[in-house]
């Protein structure tokens, strides 16, 4: 007999996918920052399909997330109710709200810019209108940064996620978002204008690639921040790399996530088609990452 | 102001499961969930088997993690230290849950809002002990003031060695344990309900022979 109160699995499926589509929002957001030097019609087409992509991803978010509290109004009084702003759940609701104001803003803004420019006005007016610019892709960097790392915050706050707790954690998932973000753009570079298509592919790629490097490095120092750090997470650790997570940690993130990217930019890094397969796999890798964290322990 | 807490007397224990059925029936507590239930623990192999009853409910931390997890600020603290939730502000996010190490909070199927245990606030208010001390036929449970030195919980606390669950979670529970057994840390988090405990295998290994 195992006696009650049984611990209930406080959140499922839903949560994971909600993890792992607040990265796709937020790294999408945040990836033209990384790419410096950019003239302003690709900036703006850049910033146009990103802030889509994005806007997308964090409406299927909200959607999950109100399909797992039951009731719309749920979700709002969690954006409305300041009286615990201690609980990070509370700020990281108030920071989706805010975000998607801000992509909503953003689209808007970009949607005026790209009508000018194809009316031949491509530079911004001075003064308050490029303030405002400014400001909205300012703020809206600070909240991608901001719900990056917040679900690692939430992880660590609960006592199923052992792996939330290590010092590398929050910089493994602005990699995961940012690695997300870098590979759903590049799905959809072939949209931007022919002249400046490979430059900006270009420095995607190599982007990229340097996150699939980082992702590996910081997964190499998770494991040994579990490993000798008392038993409970050791056991976490042998059952990710040799229990029941081994096909997960070896397969999906190991093989899929890290080496399969890495292998086709190398081999083949000009072609559309290895492109999309580095992408899609490494997405697949980046979200299993949330994922384990999510649920493993 | 008084702090409530309860002392639980693991050596008087029964696990007869009378607190919980008070339980139950106080709060109309629908089928399938608890706030207030009993472990068993099974130690070690035949011969030297034993069972522990541990009753578990919540254990109102002074440190509570529900408390500070809650985004709704729908869990709160009673000036006399009851942790409760109020079921009109939870949007049953379930983070009060995944923070709560002792799984003591529960999602109510009929009403759909996360509950837990209230030292029968209703009750203690008005000076009576919650419905699980009164039911219990072995006086296993004492409910009290701790602050207070006259009162029965302080003075039990005082004359015997206290432990709580989980200490290593530094929630600073409110509920006390008296378990010269050990077995408290016996108890795992899920199904559990054999001795795990590193060394266990060896000391079950070195009395069969």
């Amino acid at each position: 007999m195992s006696g009650s109160p049984l611990p209930e699995e406080p959140w499922g499926a839903l949560l994971a996918a909600y993890f792992i589509l607040i990265g796709i929002s937020s790294g999408v957001t945040l990836v033209p920052w990384l790419l410096p030097s950019r003239d302003g019609a690709v900036a703006v087409t850049l910033d146009w399909w990103s802030s889509w992509i994005a806007l997308f991803a964090l409406a299927i978010a909200s959607a999950v997330l109100i399909v797992d509290l039951g009731r719309p109004e749920r979700f709002f009084l969690m954006i409305t109710e300041f009286t615990n702003l201690g609980s990070v759940m509370s700020v990281g609701a108030k920071f989706i709200a805010l975000e998607g104001a801000l992509l909503v803003l953003s689209v808007y803004l970009l949607h005026l810019r790209r009508a000018a420019a194809q009316a031949g006005r491509s530079t911004l007016s001075p003064g308050t209108t490029t303030w405002v610019y400014r400001t909205v892709a300012s703020a809206l960097a600070v909240t991608s940064l901001a719900l990056a790392v917040y679900p690692v915050s939430l992880l660590a706050r609960t006592w199923g996620s052992p792996l939330a707790n290590t010092p590398q954690a929050g910089t493994l998932f602005l990699a995961t978002a940012l690695l997300m973000g870098v590979a759903s753009i590049l799905c959809v570079s072939w949209l931007l204008p022919e002249q400046t298509r490979a430059e900006v592919t270009g420095r995607l790629r190599a982007l990229l690639l340097a996150l699939v490097v980082a992702e590996a490095v910081l997964l190499l120092f998770e494991g040994l921040a579990l490993y000798g750090n008392g038993q409970a997470l050791e056991v976490v650790l042998h059952d990710i790399t040799q229990g029941s997570g081994a096909p997960v940690l070896w397969g999906l993130i190991v093989t899929t996530g890290l080496v399969v990217p890495a292998l086709v930019l190398l081999a083949s890094p000009r072609g559309r088609a290895s492109l999309l397969v580095a992408s899609a796999a490494a997405v697949a890798g980046a979200a299993t990452i949330r994922y384990v964290f999510f649920a493993m322990g | 102001m008084a702090r409530f807490g309860m002392l639980i007397d693991l050596r008087t224990c029964i696990g007869c499961h009378a607190c919980s059925v008070a339980c139950k029936s106080e709060f109309d507590v629908p089928l399938g969930v608890f706030r207030d239930s009993v472990k068993y623990v099974e130690e070690d192999i035949y011969q030297m088997a034993r069972r522990h009853f541990i009753p578990v409910l919540c254990n109102h931390c002074e440190d509570a993690p529900c408390l500070k997890a809650c985004p709704t600020g729908a869990i709160t603290r009673l000036e006399n230290g009851e942790v409760v939730i109020d079921k009109g502000d939870c949007n049953l996010n379930r983070f009060c849950m995944a923070a709560c190490p002792y799984g003591a909070i529960y999602v109510d199927p009929e009403e759909n809002v996360a509950q837990k245990c209230t030292f029968c606030e209703h009750r203690t208010s008005e000076g009576a002990d919650p419905a699980c001390v009164e039911a219990c036929p072995t006086h296993c449970r004492i409910f009290g003031d701790l602050d207070d030195p006259d009162s029965e919980i302080a003075q039990r606390a005082a004359d015997n060695p206290t432990t709580v669950w989980k200490e290593e979670a530094g929630t600073n529970p409110r509920v006390l344990y008296i378990d010269e057994r050990g077995a408290l840390p016996l108890i795992a988090d899920q199904g559990v309900q054999m001795d795990m405990s590193p060394g266990a295998e060896q000391v079950r290994e070195a009395r069969r022979t």
